[in-house]
């Protein structure tokens, strides 16, 4: 497990990570969310000892410079493009391969396993952003280690991609390490993240599992969409249920999809839709950060 | 360590930048000492029995900028393309990474110093030979020459090193390596007359006699090395203090 305590770091007087602590277990794969500027890279920095802060981090109990080989125990992806732009893919995985002590052989694997065997020779300057996120994915994967921590992985991925490292992740995870990931892109976590860490304006604001999140977040709906929508309309308000007219039908908080049924049935309305309605990890997200945003941008379509 | 050490030889032989500098310290040296020193010696150079022990240490003044920028660009170029957080990261210590840098580099400048040093003389009597001119018996103080041409050779890369382990920034240590020898301590030398020879880059050019007509039985080689290891030793212990604690971004 990696235990991360009381992180804090100030750039200046601005408090960028404020006394955050959580836990990263092994066998899942925990996703750290936050808006830009929420101070995720800071975090991530901070856990690897390469920002100086307060706090400490210890993995499997200990710090990760009381080990003799930390390769093996964490590997990580902090950007996309760190890399020098004419030294070869394969060179500058030899690099840090001989760098972790890791056997030479595993550089051509790893890049077989992200796909970048055939431009192994090239140098990455010129690679597409989806291209060099494989690049650091390989670095990361070099030692086999217990732990990956990935700062944006999914940036610049194709669909291929990103569907590859859902899955390469999860089964990463299952084999019983620990997968610690950031990401912006909603949808894809909640695909994969067992848990989740929030952090807004430097600060936790929820640490804990998947559907532990969206269901203190958000509260689930019924939607339905009927022949006779006045009609149901009035229905509803004779019953003392509020509803909100939502693209073509209704959306209800409170009632179950059995009530409404039963309802619309008995005012003789033909139902065309009815379904409960989740509440998304978006959802989720947004609720918990609102106010938290470091940069906040103007309502749609204001110029 | 010793993984540390073999992945910083890697970096250093993997960049084209070590080979296009040292490449063109070789046409320099082509032009300089095959072309300049010997094809086209002149006679007063061809009757000096100092001909050949003064290609060799003007070879090293001239050359051991050109190693001192290679080790600025191995340690800023971790900075620059954000790769010394995988090299912090896969070594247990700060300190044994640059631990690393500095032998690594401190092992291409002597390897460099004693080649360049050694192909000058070679050149200059080649083109000589080649345009039948002939050189008076010449008297080489081997052992002096090679020591204060090592520590020369040696001294300026750390010098460029330590500059970039202080500055981090790519452009900036280079710029600050051309500044400080010639254009800051010029400046001082003339506020503070023969003292100069208390700077660094003064004292080492000192040691090799080089650089310092005004002045130039201000100090004996061995103060000179003194002085200029008491500035690079206290730089070394700032540098690695800084290296230690500040953020690797």
């Amino acid at each position: 497990m990696i235990k991360a305590s009381h992180l804090t770091k100030t750039f200046q007087k601005k408090l960028a990570v404020d006394d955050i602590s959580f836990e990263v277990e092994t066998g899942k794969i925990t996703g750290f969310l936050g808006p830009n500027g929420a101070g995720k890279s800071t975090t991530m920095r901070l856990m690897l000892s390469l920002a100086s802060g307060k706090g400490s981090t210890l993995f499997d109990g200990k710090p990760l410079h009381e080990y003799n080989q930390p390769s093996k125990l964490v590997g990580i992806l902090l950007e996309a493009k760190a890399f020098h732009p004419t030294r070869s893919a394969r060179n500058h995985l030899k690099i840090l391969a001989t760098a972790g002590n890791i056997p030479l052989k595993r550089v051509d694997e790893v890049l077989d396993v992200v796909g970048l065997k055939s431009e192994a020779k090239k140098g990455p300057g010129k690679f597409s952003l989806g291209m060099s996120q494989r690049l650091g994915i390989a670095v990361a994967l070099l030692a086999q280690p217990k732990y990956l921590m990935l700062d944006e992985p999914a940036n610049g991925l194709d669909p291929e991609g990103m569907a590859w490292l859902r899955q390469f992740l999860k089964s990463y995870a299952d084999q019983g390490n620990g997968v610690f990931v950031s990401s912006h892109l909603l949808s894809e976590m909640s695909q994969m993240a067992d848990n989740v860490v929030v952090i807004g304006k430097g600060k936790l604001l929820a640490s804990t599992s998947m559907k532990q999140l969206i269901a203190g977040n958000v509260k689930s709906s019924v939607f339905v969409r009927v022949t006779k929508q006045a009609t149901l309309e009035r229905v509803l308000k004779e019953q003392g249920l509020t509803f909100e007219k939502v693209d073509d039908g209704l959306k209800l908080i409170g009632p179950t999809t059995d009530e409404i049924g039963k309802i619309a049935a008995a005012a003789g309305i033909t139902v065309l839709e009815l379904a409960t309605r989740g509440g998304s990890l978006e959802d989720a997200f947004l609720e918990l950060t609102a106010g938290s945003e470091e940069f906040e941008a103007r309502p749609g379509g204001e110029l | 360590m010793i993984p540390t050490l073999k992945a910083e030889l890697r970096k250093l032989l993997t960049v084209r930048t070590t080979y296009g500098f040292l490449g063109f310290a070789l046409v320099l040296e082509l032009f300089l000492g095959f072309f300049i020193n010997g094809w086209r010696a002149d006679p007063l150079t061809l009757r000096d029995p100092g001909t050949l022990a003064n290609d060799f240490a003007g070879a090293v003044h001239l050359l051991s900028l050109l190693a001192a920028i290679v080790g600025i660009l191995l340690f800023t170029h971790e900075f620059r393309h954000n790769t010394i957080a995988y090299t912090l990261t896969l070594a247990n210590s700060r300190s044994k990474v640059l631990a690393s840098k500095i032998i690594v580099v401190s092992v291409m400048a002597i390897i460099f110093t004693l080649v360049s040093g050694a192909l000058a003389p070679i050149l200059s009597m080649w083109g000589m030979h080649l345009h039948h001119l002939h050189l008076v018996t010449q008297s080489i103080p081997y052992g002096s020459l090679l020591w204060k041409g090592l520590f020369y050779g040696w001294g300026y890369t750390m010098a460029g090193l330590l500059i970039a382990t202080l500055v981090r920034n790519q452009i900036g240590a280079i710029v600050t390596l051309f500044i400080v020898p010639g254009t800051i301590e010029g400046l001082l030398m003339l506020w503070i007359k023969h003292n100069v020879v208390y700077l660094p880059f003064s004292a080492l050019n000192s040691i090799l006699g080089r650089g310092m007509a005004a002045y130039p039985n201000a100090i004996t080689p061995f103060h000179a090395v003194l002085v200029f290891s008491g500035w690079l030793i206290s730089g070394w212990i700032v540098a690695w203090i800084l290296f230690i604690r500040r953020d690797a971004t």
